[in-house]
């Protein structure tokens, strides 16, 4: 039964959207039509579980000195929602971009962040463990569920890989 | 106060035999699940996910440029995730760029510019909200009410006479998106004037 269940779980990217470049996915992501994927400076490569929903564009963007240019990592089970930017910088596991939130150029996000709806976060700033970014204010979360997060994910998952090949045109990995 | 003639290229547009005016240029998935009723305006650059679930959508909706509608998710009880569907009520205008993934907007509606509505949220009928605002998931919004802000406040009441406003907002915005016609302008002034004669 497990065997079965591993074969099962592959990349759905929708060839609505756009991916240039060298971009390397885990097993298990989701990319929903009209997003862009961009590899200019360097590689992007993803984690495990990783949703991408419309109009989110995730670009490594190619700087004038060839020795800044550096491979951009995104973790595992990550969630970024409709027109969420992010711009040539290294995210954990485990965050939450809520819409239309934008990170800009050499920021550092480690594990188990959310960013609230329309909030830009200015360059090369880096945050720590478990916070909550408002439009008004910073909240540290007290108790975060991981195994909660991770099986919301992986039911998203589960639900989408079967509803979006019925009507989009598909390439699986 | 006369609205000024919105007019666009018809080469881009099909319209229907029901007065729907659609734009060539959307994106739309799963055109077995949306439901239109009729007079629906869409303008270019939309995003509508008709494959994630149903979409009902009522008589005069002007969606303006650059709308995504997409239906939001139920979380049951053996921690499963059901995507639900969205009805849309009649004489509702949402204006460009707002991301709407609400369950249900009731009817004589004005959304404005640059909103988003989080999932499951609920409008009822009668309702405005400002621009720039964002509703977080799960709130039910009060008939007769302005909401604006972020995250979104209960800000002033409506008169009871504001469904009349909305309607004919929404019925003058449809009359007035005319297709251009450059040649012939005898039949444009000999339909104008027929328009007035109507209104009288």
């Amino acid at each position: 039964m497990t065997e079965e269940k591993q074969k099962t779980i592959a990349t759905i990217l929708s060839q609505k959207s756009e991916v240039q470049g060298n971009v390397k996915f885990g097993k298990g992501c989701i990319i929903h039509p009209n997003c862009t994927i961009l590899a200019e400076g360097g590689d992007i490569i993803f984690g495990d579980y990783n949703i991408i929903e419309e109009r989110v564009s995730i670009v490594n963007k190619k700087s004038k000195d060839p020795a800044k240019n550096k491979n951009m990592f995104i973790g595992s089970y990550n969630l970024f929602e409709v027109g969420s930017k992010v711009d040539t910088s290294d995210i954990g596991n485990m965050n939450h971009f809520e819409p239309r939130s934008s990170v800009e150029q050499d920021c550092q996000i480690k594990d188990k962040c959310t960013i609230g709806a329309c909030v830009k976060l200015p360059q090369g700033t880096i945050i720590e463990d478990k916070k909550i970014y408002y439009p008004d204010k910073v909240v540290k979360e007290l108790n975060f569920d991981e195994s909660r997060f991770q099986k919301h994910i992986v039911s998203m998952y589960q639900a989408l890989s079967i509803l979006i090949p019925q009507n989009n045109p598909v390439k699986q990995i | 106060m006369e609205q000024q003639p919105i007019y666009y290229d018809p080469s881009l547009y099909y319209e229907t035999q029901t007065g729907n005016k659609l734009c060539k240029k959307n994106l739309i998935r799963g055109s077995d699940n949306i439901f239109i009723y009729g007079k629906v305006i869409m303008q270019q650059k939309n995003i509508i996910r008709g494959d994630l679930g149903r979409i009902n959508l009522g008589k005069y909706l002007i969606l303006c440029e650059g709308v995504t509608l997409r239906p939001s998710y139920q979380v049951q009880a053996n921690d499963q995730i059901k995507y639900s569907h969205i009805t849309i009520g009649d004489y509702v205008i949402i204006d460009s760029n707002s991301i709407i993934q609400a369950q249900k907007i009731g009817s004589n509606v004005h959304i404005g510019k640059n909103c988003i509505i989080g999932h499951r949220a609920n409008i009822s009928d009668n309702v405005k909200i400002l621009d720039d605002t964002i509703i977080p998931p799960d709130t039910v919004i009060p008939p007769y009410t302005v909401y604006g802000g972020k995250p979104a406040r209960y800000i002033a009441e409506l008169p009871e006479t504001v469904s009349y406003i909305h309607r004919e907002q929404a019925i003058k915005y449809y009359k007035s998106f005319q297709p251009k016609r450059t040649s012939d302008t005898k039949e444009f002034q000999f339909s104008s004037i027929q328009g007035s004669t109507a209104q009288q």
